[in-house]
């Protein structure tokens, strides 16, 4: 018994300091085979969830922001163009795009108008639910006015867009924002179903502006047509997109 | 070699055994400390449900359908008021519950929309019936269009994203998980008992349960500090509202059981070294 | 399958917003449009050869990306070069496939142009949203004043696709680049797949 007591006090201090650095061996050890096991196998999956997340928490805010600031600019040329001669009409003013505001989506960035129609609403840039519950939007794979390419504006048949049933040829569409006032004259008005993508020309160099909504109007459901207001460039400052 | 050199030399291998042993049980306590996790959260119905109703989970959904469905009143010639009152009146806690618990117990995760569409076209009649104009058309097709469309929306909100394909992985890994767990427990009073039983000094078992335990401490606190100082589920980025937080909730709380476990391990880690510290000291000073 | 032509015509945008996102960070709010990013869109309107048939990349994704290109980025020539090297790779790929169709892809030409693509969209600064409900998945970038998130481009990936909406209630707001639509079809792509019964193709 002695000799056990003595074997056990020459060789064996309490070594407390393997208590620290031994699970910490382990601890390296141990995660080290599990992510050798499993980061290879699993790297797919990884590299999926890592598309899943930003930089910062998730922002749930359903408010826009309103960068719409009325401006005259244009509606005093629309006075000029009444009282002069045609000539006039085609000294349209140069805007550089650098000097706008441009919309973020979901911005609520203008205001559309068609007096005829008793349409006067808010115009945002995107058209998803939240805008189109407020007002009409622009898709955003079409341009914002004066960018001189084709702009696409949707609204709901029963809110905003109701009033689209009394558009007629020659009617003006005035769209204001925060860097000119444009006018749009309806140059047709047709039916056409949703998938039909003869409807549109996104691609064209033109200014043009389409309106649409459900169709028909006043009725209780959804339906696959569409009334597609079409409407051609009148006035209103061009943006100058180049630097 | 001198019968005192030999005793050395097997004395310092045996050391390395346990320490390679002791080794094998950090391993395993980890392993089984995962796997228990795993068991009481993701393999468990009542912990999905548990999150959901944490997390207000049936109250957002179904706010958040009421929105869709007011987008959808919108293009069809309805007032937001159908909408809310629709809303007001479906219980989706009953309707979430049973998918939850359909895809736990491997059923089919196919959402029945029957009954919504019901109560959905019964609602439809009574509000065209109230709000009928003259000169408002009222075509069927258009009709079965929107209570599709509204059923869409609604098997939306109830479904999980991914669930349905992380479902099927829950129902062939339950059981196997299960086995897993005993094996581990199993392997681990045998490792402990070899440790024990084995030794000279009996109280030397102690010193080497209390790497394992450290060690496994450590394991399990360096993951789950890893992800709660990166904050990482605070960061997905999900449409909803309410699939978010049920996703924080849900994968936050797998880690919850991590830290559980870590400061189990800890406790034990603890208590071992100073029985062992104890123990030891005695002895010499018995000597 | 189809929904993975979308992703891939996609990964070449996502290319470009990768150089663009880089650059953003200092910029101006509205920059213009220079030459080197009119060089990078000429490259997005060029059609690439799959088994014969030329396809091209839809007119809306291009349109986005020059209003990208306008709002918030300030592109030099190298880095116009790069952008335009990562959309050749894609190209040259889909062309030696020699295939016209991606239904007709085996998994593992798709699990390599789904590669090439995430290598394009591997720099990109983008995160992924996914709504349940439209079934479609949003790719933004920060903006330029690094607070915000802001959609950087319309490509929808999974359910009701289409530039003409239901008047706007199902719409895919905002919608989808590329690499996360990638990663989407290739890894967990499962969901989507069986999500994408209506489905409009655009190129």
């Amino acid at each position: 018994m002695h000799n056990k007591h003595h074997h056990h006090s020459s060789h064996r201090s309490l070594n407390g300091k393997n208590f620290i650095i031994l699970p910490i061996v382990f601890c390296v050890l141990i995660l080290g085979i599990a992510s050798a096991i499993i980061i290879p196998n699993t790297m797919r999956f990884i590299n999926m969830a890592s598309m899943f997340f930003s930089d910062n928490p998730h922002d749930f805010s359903d408010e826009f922001k309103n960068i719409y600031v009325p401006t005259s600019e244009g509606l005093e040329e629309d006075v000029k163009e009444e009282t002069s001669n045609a000539q006039s009409k085609k000294t349209t003013k140069t805007v550089p795009i650098t000097d706008i505001e441009y919309p973020d989506y979901s911005d609520q960035f203008g205001e559309f108008i068609i007096e005829d129609c008793n349409i006067k609403c808010p115009l945002f840039y995107g058209d998803g639910d939240l805008q189109l519950n407020y007002g009409v939007g622009i898709y955003t794979g079409s341009f914002i006015p004066g960018y001189g390419r084709p702009i696409l504006v949707a609204g709901h048949n029963a809110t905003y867009f109701n009033g689209l049933k009394y558009a007629q040829k020659g009617q003006t569409i005035l769209i204001r924002t925060s860097y000119g006032n444009y006018k749009y004259e309806i140059t047709d008005i047709a039916v056409k179903k949703y998938n039909d993508k003869s409807a549109y020309d996104l691609g064209a160099r033109e200014e043009t502006l389409t309106l649409y909504t459900c169709y028909p109007f006043d009725q209780f459901g959804l339906t696959s047509q569409r009334c597609f207001v079409y409407a051609k460039y009148v006035s209103g400052p061009k943006l100058d997109i180049s630097r | 070699m001198s019968e005192k050199r030999k005793k050395k030399s097997s004395s310092k291998l045996r050391t390395f055994v346990y320490v390679v042993m002791s080794f094998f049980l950090a391993l395993i306590l980890f392993l089984l400390s995962v796997c228990v996790s795993l068991r009481v959260t993701v393999f468990s119905p009542d912990y999905m449900l548990q999150a959901m109703s944490n997390r207000e989970y049936y109250t957002q959904v179904t706010e958040e359908m009421r929105g869709q469905l007011e987008s959808l009143a919108h293009a069809s010639g309805l007032s937001s008021e159908f909408a809310n009152d629709f809303t007001a009146g479906y219980d989706m806690r009953e309707d979430i519950v049973s998918y939850v618990d359909s895809f736990y117990s491997g059923k089919s995760t196919l959402i029945n929309t029957t009954n919504f569409k019901q109560k959905f076209r019964a609602s439809l009649d009574a509000y065209i019936e109230e709000n009928k104009k003259e000169g408002t058309e009222v075509k069927e097709s258009s009709l079965e269009y929107l209570v599709n469309e509204a059923a869409d929306i609604y098997t939306n909100s109830i479904e999980i994203p991914f669930f349905s394909v992380l479902a099927n992985y829950i129902g062939k890994l339950s059981m196997p998980l299960n086995i897993t767990i005993i094996a581990l427990v199993l392997i681990g009073g045998i490792i402990t008992a070899i440790l024990f039983l084995t030794n000279e000094f009996r109280h030397r078992g102690y010193r080497y349960l209390s790497y394992a335990f450290i060690a496994a401490f450590l394991c399990d606190a360096v993951i789950a500090g890893t992800v709660t100082i990166s904050g990482i589920f605070g960061k997905i980025n999900l449409a909803t509202r309410s699939l978010y937080n049920l996703f924080v909730e849900y994968f936050n709380g797998i880690f919850v059981y991590f830290w559980i476990f870590a400061a189990a391990f800890i406790v034990f880690g603890l208590v071992f070294f100073f029985t062992f510290a104890g123990k030891h000291r005695k002895l010499v000073n018995s000597h | 399958m189809k929904k993975v032509l979308k992703v891939l015509s996609a990964a070449m945008l996502s290319a470009v917003v990768a150089v663009g996102a880089s650059a953003s960070v200092f910029a101006a709010s509205t920059t213009g449009l220079n030459a080197a990013e009119e060089k990078v869109l000429a490259e997005l309107n060029t059609t690439v050869d799959m088994g014969g048939v030329q396809k091209s990349l839809p007119v809306q994704y291009i349109n986005q990306a020059e209003q990208y290109f306008i709002k918030e980025v300030d592109m030099t020539d190298a880095q116009a070069d790069e952008v335009i090297a990562k959309i050749n790779a894609v190209k040259a790929y889909l062309t030696s496939v020699g295939k016209s169709k991606f239904s007709e892809f085996t998994d593992a030409e798709v699990d390599k142009a789904v590669s090439l693509a995430k290598e394009a969209a591997a720099v990109v600064d983008c995160t992924i949203e996914y709504n349940k409900a439209t079934r479609v998945v949003t790719v933004v970038t920060k903006s330029a004043d690094g607070k915000s998130s802001t959609p950087v481009a319309d490509v929808s990936v999974g359910g009701k696709d289409g530039v003409v909406k239901t008047t706007g209630f199902d719409v895919p707001g905002v919608v989808a680049v590329a690499g996360v639509g990638i990663l989407l079809v290739s890894a967990a792509g499962v969901y989507l797949i069986r999500t994408s019964k209506k489905e409009t193709v655009d190129a």
